[in-house]
């Protein structure tokens, strides 16, 4: 399998051991790629706008996907989506949220705002590792980007 | 006409004409026979009244010849008008030789009647006894049928009177009663609505200015009828509501509409406001002027405080709701996240620090991530069940069969290697909320599913009985069944009445399943034995 180093994936998680085990999934399974972790939603928008801390960063690599937890401090996950969205330069980004509620109304809105998944974090590691495993699969290696250069 | 002039009587007595002494020379007394001919109607019977002459006037009015009078009795000319009593005292008196004088209707030959002013003379013998009469008859038919006319006019004039007079009698007594009856129904709408308690009933006049007053409006609003009477009617209106000149907009829109009707704050006398239904209504009479209005009004103050009581109440209730619902989700999706954690990390110690641990150490470490997964699960039941209440709710017909039939091939999809008996009764349809149903299916058909995993020959049953007229499902099992005295248990959050080693499960599925099929209108209930199986009835 191969797997194209430079892809990256943009993690906005606030609970650390989330992030950790999420990204304890991926090395699991052999995927090395860059994560960006972000810990709330302002610092997502200021990573993927160049503003703030992340001003002047390399934006010639787009993220390949976000995932997007819902429930974080400052700014809240469908926040994030819908400014995203709002955003010509980010428009056609895909987001996934990655999230342990199954609140219908969360799903519905997520959609709604023009997520491209929605995965419910399992409890059970072995399967929460199966479900990272297939995220990075299917964005990583199967699923195409647009063809033009979104940030 | 040669006549036989009777001689006359001689007489000593002074007292008649008939006794004139007659000593006048004959040519005079011919002359004065034809003055009297010519002049009026004579005639002479004998004692007995048989005529002896008639002149020529008397054939003449009573249309008889005199052959046929002459030997007739005179009664021949009786009309039958006049009383017996009339002619007993008529020969009574000419009888004693005295002059009878009256006025006499007569009948002639021909049937028609005649009155004559007649003058009976008698002629008395040597003895004083009359031996013949003259009478003398003055024709007064015209007369006498004036008179009778008049008094024909009379009686009609007298009748007419009498009638009308009966009429006004009648017209009196009907005006007399209608009178009475207008009083009473005066009296009886007086006192009716006069009494009245619960509403206020007024009339105003056509300027709004207070004419009536009832009991209710004492009530209510605080004024005697004394003080308010003549009032202008928008002194129950608070000031402010006044000054927009809304109470003369009512009367304006009750002229033009026929009726208003509103609900708002009015004052009472000490001040204080009342909340008002009130309905104002234009009274026209017949002509189509208006007379006036009546104001009806209700003091709702009491059913208004309850509105706002129970607005606050739903209000707060959901307020109740939407902290549960935050609750919820906080549940959702902060209790799972730790528990993820400590799974997580137990799992990766597990994996790839192993050889650090001792048995006990591996052990434990199980425990923990067993005891996470079972949290994990009893979150998600929990979460459904408050769902449940939550979820909308659409009724349709569905095939209960073949829910059955379906959830029973999911069972055997997921449990490969068990074998189990199932018979389900054909075409049970019934209207419910699908989506819900599939959940008690998947309960009460898990259950079965579930507690007949120990025995060697499992059997399960879907079928629909009768039980008072109603139509009653079931499931039935030959599992582990329960002990019926812990059957009052069996819906309730979070009770088990099986071991979690023998059986696992958190608890939730029956009153999950109960709180669907209440939501449905119906009730569940059970029967069982300890090791002879269970029956779940429900209805829908």
């Amino acid at each position: 399998m191969h797997l194209a180093k430079e892809k990256k994936i943009l993690l906005v998680e606030d609970n650390p051991k989330d992030a950790k085990l999420t990204i304890m999934g991926f090395r699991d399974n052999n995927m090395m790629n860059e994560i960006i972790h972000v810990k709330n939603g302002a610092e997502a928008l200021e990573y993927l706008f160049s503003t703030g801390q992340y001003e002047g960063r390399d934006t010639s690599q787009p993220p390949q996907v976000v995932l997007l937890d819902l429930k974080l401090p400052k700014i809240d996950g469908l926040e994030v989506l819908r400014r995203i969205r709002d955003d010509e330069r980010t428009r056609l980004l895909p987001v996934v949220v990655l999230t342990s509620s199954n609140e219908e109304r969360d799903l519905v809105e997520s959609y709604s705002l023009g997520a491209n998944g929605y995965v419910r974090k399992p409890v059970d590691f072995s399967e929460f590792t199966e479900v990272v495993k297939a995220l990075g699969v299917y964005w990583l290696l199967v699923n195409e980007l647009p063809p033009i250069p979104i940030i | 006409m040669a006549v036989d002039w009777p001689n006359p009587v001689e007489s000593t007595n002074d007292m008649t004409t008939s006794h004139h002494t007659l000593d006048m020379p004959l040519e005079e007394l011919e002359d004065l026979k034809y003055v009297l001919d010519v002049s009026t109607i004579v005639a002479i019977t004998d004692k007995q009244g048989i005529i002896a002459y008639a002149n020529d006037a008397f054939c003449k009015i009573s249309k008889y010849s005199r052959q046929e009078l002459l030997g007739q009795n005179h009664r021949i000319i009786n009309s039958g008008y006049h009383p017996h009593e009339f002619f007993k005292e008529m020969w009574a008196t000419i009888g004693s030789g005295q002059v009878w004088r009256a006025d006499i209707k007569n009948k002639s030959k021909d049937g028609t009647y005649y009155w004559v002013d007649t003058t009976l003379v008698p002629f008395l013998d040597s003895d004083g006894k009359p031996h013949q009469y003259i009478a003398i008859f003055h024709d007064i038919t015209h007369q006498k049928q004036a008179e009778e006319e008049v008094q024909i006019l009379n009686g009609e004039l007298e009748q007419q009177a009498l009638k009308r007079t009966l009429e006004l009698q009648n017209e009196i007594a009907l005006r007399q009663d209608t009178e009475k009856t207008l009083q009473l129904n005066e009296e009886r709408f007086r006192s009716l609505v006069g009494v009245v308690q619960d509403y206020s009933i007024l009339m105003l006049d056509p300027e709004g200015y207070i004419l009536t007053w009832n009991e209710g409006a004492e009530r209510i609003k605080g004024y005697p009828a004394s003080e308010v009477i003549g009032k202008h009617f928008s002194i129950f209106y608070p000031p402010e509501v006044v000054r927009t000149s809304f109470p003369e907009q009512e009367l304006e829109i009750s002229k033009t509409q026929g009726r208003f009707e509103d609900e708002g704050w009015r004052v009472k006398k000490d001040g204080s406001q009342f909340w008002a239904n009130v309905v104002i209504t234009a009274i026209y009479n017949r002509e189509g002027k208006l007379m006036g209005y009546s104001k009806i009004t209700r003091d709702l103050t009491q059913r208004k405080a309850l509105e706002q009581e129970s607005l606050k109440r739903n209000q707060q209730l959901e307020a109740v709701n939407k902290e549960l619902e935050a609750f919820s989700y906080s549940v959702s999706h902060d209790l799972r996240t730790p528990l993820r954690s400590i799974e997580g990390f137990s799992q990766r110690i597990l994996k790839t620090k192993s050889d650090q641990l001792d048995g006990e150490g591996k052990e434990y470490l199980g425990y923990i991530c067993e005891s996470s997964q079972e949290m994990a699960q009893l979150i998600d039941d929990l979460l459904n069940l408050s769902r449940l209440s939550r979820a909308e709710f659409r009724k349709e017909r569905i095939n209960l069969s073949e829910l059955a039939q379906e959830t029973l091939e999911q069972f055997r999809e997921q449990e490969t290697g068990r074998s189990v008996e199932t018979h389900i009764q054909e075409g049970l349809y019934a209207e419910v909320d699908p989506h819900l149903l599939r959940v008690v299916f998947k309960n009460i058909l898990g259950n079965a599913w579930k507690f007949t995993g120990h025995k060697p020959n499992p059997v399960i049953e879907f079928g629909q009985t009768e039980q008072d007229g109603k139509k009653v499902y079931f499931v039935r099992d030959n599992g582990a069944g329960f002990d019926m005295a812990y059957a009052s248990k069996l819906f309730g959050a979070f009770q088990r009445l099986h071991d979690a080693n023998e059986f696992p499960g958190t608890g939730i599925g029956l009153a999950t399943v109960q709180r669907i099929i209440h939501r449905h209108g119906g009730s569940i209930w059970a029967n069982s034995a300890v090791n002879e199986g269970a029956t779940f009835y429900f209805t829908l």
